[in-house]
């Protein structure tokens, strides 16, 4: 405990300035976390939506191979992504990134149900999920990346530190917001 | 909608001088062969996120799931377990990563790597031979612990391990490899190991051989004289 707080005594004073650019590049991963912890939280309640229910079988395979697509779709991002904010620049390549996981966002949150544009809204549904993987495979690494680069020296690690603490923060609200939810509504416990 | 927000603010960051320093710019294939050629480097990389994100997935996605299967924990205790572990994580990992600053990057993934693999199982053999919310409570926040402390230091040293030019690329394909591989096999490969073992406990398995995997990139990457020795190697 001593050990923490001799520490913390000592950690760096940051100008104002640089509080607030960690605070900006880290909103935008907290964003894309946030929306991947909904999607998880929300996963049956999509199924049930975007999927052809008349056939449970379909349905679940097309839910996981929505799920596992997204997941393959972070390395190619990596690299493709990846290569661009190596080359262009870490804040063209955030802005694209994040471009992209809007796309994707919007995609998921508005597209109607299987019910209203039948087979068009799971594959909607798949694109705006594989938009949502290929940008993920990279935000983790633009923002750390940024972040190491506008540390103060010797700083790097306290700087860095923060690309994941920002993703506990959507955590905690996604947290609270089903908390909100559920003791809104005790008979929905189930979810 | 908070989208255009968040837009607007990451449209107001400015390029990093450290970019904006550097005279050359690699083309696309310059960077697709430096990865190439950098594969160990990547490898290596994959291994030491291997440990964050199998600890993650096991925090936030199995052992929820365990409380709600076998505690029969209620929906909203289950969101209240999560919440701790996103105030721990949140104060562990910026404590974690300003000590990896002043003690150095491989003291800290080699310890709690360590850690992990000693105490994972015996953690949760502890939880399971008297489920509580209490014990799984502490149990949360120890994992939460090991993986704040280990993540704080290993998020940083991946972006030094990176040759410069490739910085971004190599961190995120070794960072989503490890996801896409282990991180998101994590609630299956507990499942299995339950069903193989007939052991609950079974999952400390996949988190000791997470750490294993930890423990063995840190080594590879920083046992030999200093941390850039694999850097210089390829």
């Amino acid at each position: 405990m001593t050990e923490t707080a001799h520490m913390d005594a000592s950690l760096p004073r940051k100008s104002p300035s640089k509080a607030a650019t960690v605070f900006r590049v880290t909103s935008g991963n907290f964003l894309e976390m946030f929306d991947f912890f909904l999607f998880g939280f929300y996963a049956t309640h999509l199924a049930a939506a975007f999927f052809p229910v008349h056939d449970p079988f379909a349905s679940l395979m097309l839910t996981f191979g929505t799920f596992g697509a997204g997941f393959l779709m972070r390395p190619l991002g990596a690299i493709i992504l990846g290569a661009y904010v190596d080359k262009i620049g870490r804040r063209k390549g955030l802005i694209l990134t994040l471009a992209i996981m809007s796309c994707g966002t919007i995609l998921v949150a508005f597209v109607p149900g299987y019910a209203t544009i039948g087979l068009l809204a799971p594959l909607l549904v798949l694109i705006g999920r594989l938009l949502q993987g290929f940008s993920a495979g990279v935000e983790l690494g633009g923002v750390s990346v940024y972040l190491s680069e506008m540390a103060t020296p010797g700083h790097k690690g306290f700087y860095v530190s923060f690309q994941s603490a920002s993703q506990q923060v959507a955590i905690i609200v996604a947290a609270a917001l089903g908390f909100a939810l559920t003791g809104a509504s005790p008979s929905s416990s189930a979810a | 909608m908070i989208v255009p927000f968040i837009f607007v603010i990451r449209t107001s960051l400015q390029e990093t001088e450290e970019f904006l320093a550097r005279k050359h710019r690699p083309d696309a294939s310059e960077i697709f062969r430096s990865m190439l050629a950098n594969w160990p480097l990547v490898l290596a990389g994959m291994m030491l996120v291997v440990m964050t994100t199998v600890s993650f997935y096991l925090i936030t996605v199995y052992t929820p799931t365990f409380g709600r299967a076998v505690l029969k924990l209620s929906a909203a205790d289950s969101l209240i377990v999560t919440f701790c572990i996103g105030v721990s994580n949140f104060f562990w990992l910026p404590v974690m990563g300003a000590l990896s600053d002043r003690v150095g990057r491989w003291p800290l993934l080699a310890g709690f790597s360590l850690l992990a693999l000693v105490t994972g199982y015996p953690t949760l053999s502890w939880l399971v031979a008297e489920p509580t919310f209490g014990r799984m409570l502490l149990v949360e926040l120890w994992l939460s612990f090991l993986y704040a402390s280990y993540n704080g230091a290993m998020v940083v040293a991946l972006t030094e391990v990176m040759p410069v030019n490739v910085r971004t690329s190599g961190f995120s394909l070794a960072y989503s490899l490890a996801t896409a591989l282990f991180g998101g096999f994590t609630p299956a490969a507990c499942t299995w190991l339950i069903e193989a073992t007939g052991d609950k406990a079974a999952p400390g398995l996949w988190l000791g051989f997470a750490a294993l995997c930890g423990l063995l990139a840190t080594a590879a990457l920083y046992l030999r004289r200093d941390g850039r020795s694999l850097v210089n190697a390829v």
